[in-house]
Formats: C-alpha cells, structure tokens, sequence
C-alpha cells in the first residue's frame, strides 16, 4: 500500500469520524421541566409539583397520555403520586403547556430532616421518553426543640441531689444507734 | 446550564394488556428498563388502579427480578369490576423497589388504562383459590374449590413456587408432597381411581397443607391448583395465582 493510499485512507477515516462526532444527539420528542428543582417540606406534610411539557412526538397528546415515573428515592421517607391527567387538557404537536400540575410527594411523619433526592421523567402513550430530571426535598421536622439544661442548672441539680442523698444517709445512722 | 443527573435505572411501563370479564378486570403491564443503569432486585410493593379494590395479589412483594439496561418484567394484578365503566380511563400505579442492602431505593411507574368492553377470558380458568396465613414461620394454606355444584372439576394438585429454604411440615390425609426444599412444594392427591375420595369436591375446602422456614418474612410467588375431571377421568381446568410464601434473601 503505497504512502499516499494510506494517508488518504486515514484522512477519509478522520472526516467520518468527526463527521460522525458533529451530528446533534437525538433530541427527547417530549420534556418535562419542573418549576422548583428544590422544595422545602415539613416530615408529615405534602408538597406539589408543577411544571411545564413540550410536546414534539408529533401527534396530539391528551392529559392521560402521559405518565410521570419515579425512581432514585428513598421509599421509607417519600411517596410520589401523579397527578397529571386529573385535570384534562389536550397538547397539539409542538405546543407546551406551563405550569401544569404535575405531582405530589408525601413526606412520612417522622422524617429526619435532610435532603431527600427523587428523579423524575415523562413518558407518553407512543413509547417516547423525557429526559430525567432530579429534584431535592428539604425535609424540616417541626417537632419543638428541647433546650439542653445549662451546665449551672446540671450542677445546681447534683448539689442539691447529694444534699438529699447525705440527709438520707444521716437519718439512717440516728435509727441504728443504741437507746 | 446542564444538569448532572445522579445515574439512575429509568423504569417505565410499556401498553398494559387488560381483559374486563365483568366481574373481574385483569392487567398485565410490562415493566422495562429504559436508562443506561442495572436495576438489580426489582420488588413490586404496590399496585393500584384508580379506586378499584385489588383481588390479587393480596401480599406483596412480589419479585420481578434483576432488569439491566433494555430489559423487561412485568407487573400483573386482578381487581374486583365495581364501579368501573367501559371507556373509563384509570390510572395504574406500580411501586416498588431495587437494589440490596442499604442501597435500596423506591421507584413508581405510571400508565393510565381504558376500561374495555366486557369479554370472556381467552381461556377457562378453573374457579379456585388459595388461602395462606404465616404464624410463627409456618405457611399453612387453605384450598378452595368454587366450582359451581355439579362441576366435574375436583381439586387433585397444588404447587406452590419458593424463593427460600424451606421444609414440609403437613400434609393433608391422602394428599403426597413433593419438595426440593427450595424451589418448589408441589402436594397431590394419592387417589388412584374413581371416586377419588381425597379430590377437593366442587363447594369443599381443604386445609392442612404446610410449609416451614427460616425466615419470618413473605412476599407472593406463584402457585397453580389442578382439577381433575371425574366425568371424563381426565385432567381438568387449571387455576394460576400468586399466594404469600417465605421471602427470598435481598
């Protein structure tokens, strides 16, 4: 093979290959984008998602064609439930609709305060798929803080149980001595 | 701006196929997993459709498996027909759990299901049912036959598949078990001939059937009652459903 064939070759290889680099990722033909990526929450109470869906699938969707899933979440804490498809709405091809009441997530009573990840993706009635979007709950326990006891309170307590503890103690020994 | 999303399994439901027999509406949805991560150890924790109250499976969790990038379960579930309508769109809701360990998380997949129109079933399913309690890490199961009065369907068989170590600790009177001790209990009536005394009559039940294991903890796997026809001295309808068994270690 002579030099020229073979740098020509590797030339041709080249522009294939940055040919194939260039061209643009399929794009998701629906998306779903959440209003409130972090939402704070008390442990006991619920809070609602909402947000906006493009539909670029190329046929109309209505409300129930549309499903949200959940997944990457801690279950013993959080309980995801669709809401969207409740109120009925029809979404032509290359529409959106904003602010669409999407879902809620419940956060059990007892919930130690942190952040709790959930991801979150839209999938329609044609197989498509949104990307996955995760999002944040910023659990608060509204359980009333206890103050701890100041040290002077702690002292002044062990004081007064050694006191009690010593009168105790001297009472007894009046009881054993001989009449 | 990009985001950087923490990687994920993407479970999603494909079309549920469902049949509305009237009185009961059956759905089977295909569970698959649409991202790029191994979801090991999928458990079904929950299944709901709208407010329809649920028949089976009674107990859960049911076990899927271990679906990798581009695989597929499926997640099925009986309800009883009150209250829903033909053309009545429902939400089904499957919930449930992956991964092992301390490493387990919670995922939710949702599909909203029309309610078709009343038709029969494809096939004839016998009228039975199992009936399981757990006490002290002891399965006992109850067979029933609902087979109308006069019905040549007679219980002769019943397997039940297992996840766990387990043993055989009863056996009704002139009813055999057969075990491997961890995949399967299979229990079969001893009779040779007709009239086959020890068969489940159409309208009977029969207790005493019982499993011990280690474990205290259960989840659903599937069972399967046999009839047997006295009739035609055949083998007649079967009856497939998922019933409370020792849980498999996660």
């Amino acid at each position: 093979m002579s030099l020229i064939f073979r740098t020509c070759l590797m030339r041709l290889f080249l522009l294939l290959a940055t040919g194939v680099s260039i061209l643009p990722a399929q794009a998701a033909t629906i998306t779903l984008d959440v209003n409130s990526l972090s939402v704070p929450v008390a442990a006991g109470n619920a809070a609602m998602f909402s947000g906006t869906i493009t539909n670029r699938s190329g046929v109309t969707l209505e409300s129930t064609d549309l499903f949200l899933n959940f997944s990457a979440f801690d279950f013993n804490a959080l309980t995801p439930t669709q809401v969207l498809g409740n109120s009925p709405f029809s979404l032509l091809d290359f529409t959106f609709i904003a602010n669409v009441d999407l879902f809620t997530v419940d956060v059990a009573a007892g919930t130690l305060a942190g952040t709790y990840g959930l991801q979150v993706f839209l999938s329609d009635v044609s197989g498509n798929v949104s990307d996955m979007t995760e999002l944040f709950l910023v659990v608060t326990n509204d359980v009333q803080q206890i103050p701890e006891p100041s040290a002077a309170a702690v002292v002044g307590l062990s004081l007064a149980l050694l006191v009690l503890s010593r009168r105790r103690s001297s009472g007894r020994r009046v009881l054993q001595q001989p009449i | 701006m990009v985001t950087v999303v923490t990687p994920a399994p993407k479970l999603v439901g494909a079309e549920a196929s469902v049949i509305n027999t009237g009185s009961e509406f059956f759905v089977s949805m295909p569970l698959s997993n649409a991202g790029a991560e191994m979801a090991p150890k999928v458990f079904i924790t929950g299944i709901t459709l709208g407010a329809a109250q649920r028949i089976s499976p009674q107990l859960f969790p049911v076990y899927v498996g271990q679906l990798a990038a581009g695989n597929s379960g499926v997640a099925r579930a009986r309800f009883r027909t009150a209250g829903l309508a033909p053309g009545q769109r429902l939400l089904l809701t499957v919930r449930g759990t992956y991964g092992s360990g301390s490493a387990q998380f919670g995922f939710v997949v949702n599909r909203y299901v029309t309610v078709p129109p009343i038709t029969a079933l494809p096939v004839i399913l016998l009228r039975a049912r199992i009936q399981a309690t757990l006490q002290s890490a002891v399965w006992r199961y109850t067979l029933f036959n609902d087979e109308p009065t006069g019905s040549p369907h007679h219980l002769a068989a019943l397997s039940i598949t297992v996840a766990a170590p387990v043993s055989v600790t009863g056996t009704p009177q002139g009813w055999v078990a057969e075990t491997d001790n961890f995949t399967y209990v299979g229990w079969l009536a001893i009779d040779e001939q007709l009239p086959y005394p020890s068969h489940v009559a159409p309208g009977a039940s029969l207790g005493g059937f019982e499993i011990q294991s280690p474990t205290a903890l259960s989840e659903s796997t599937s069972c399967v009652i046999n009839a047997w026809r006295h009739d035609t001295d055949a083998a007649g309808l079967i009856m497939t459903d998922l019933v409370a068994t020792p849980r498999r270690a996660i």
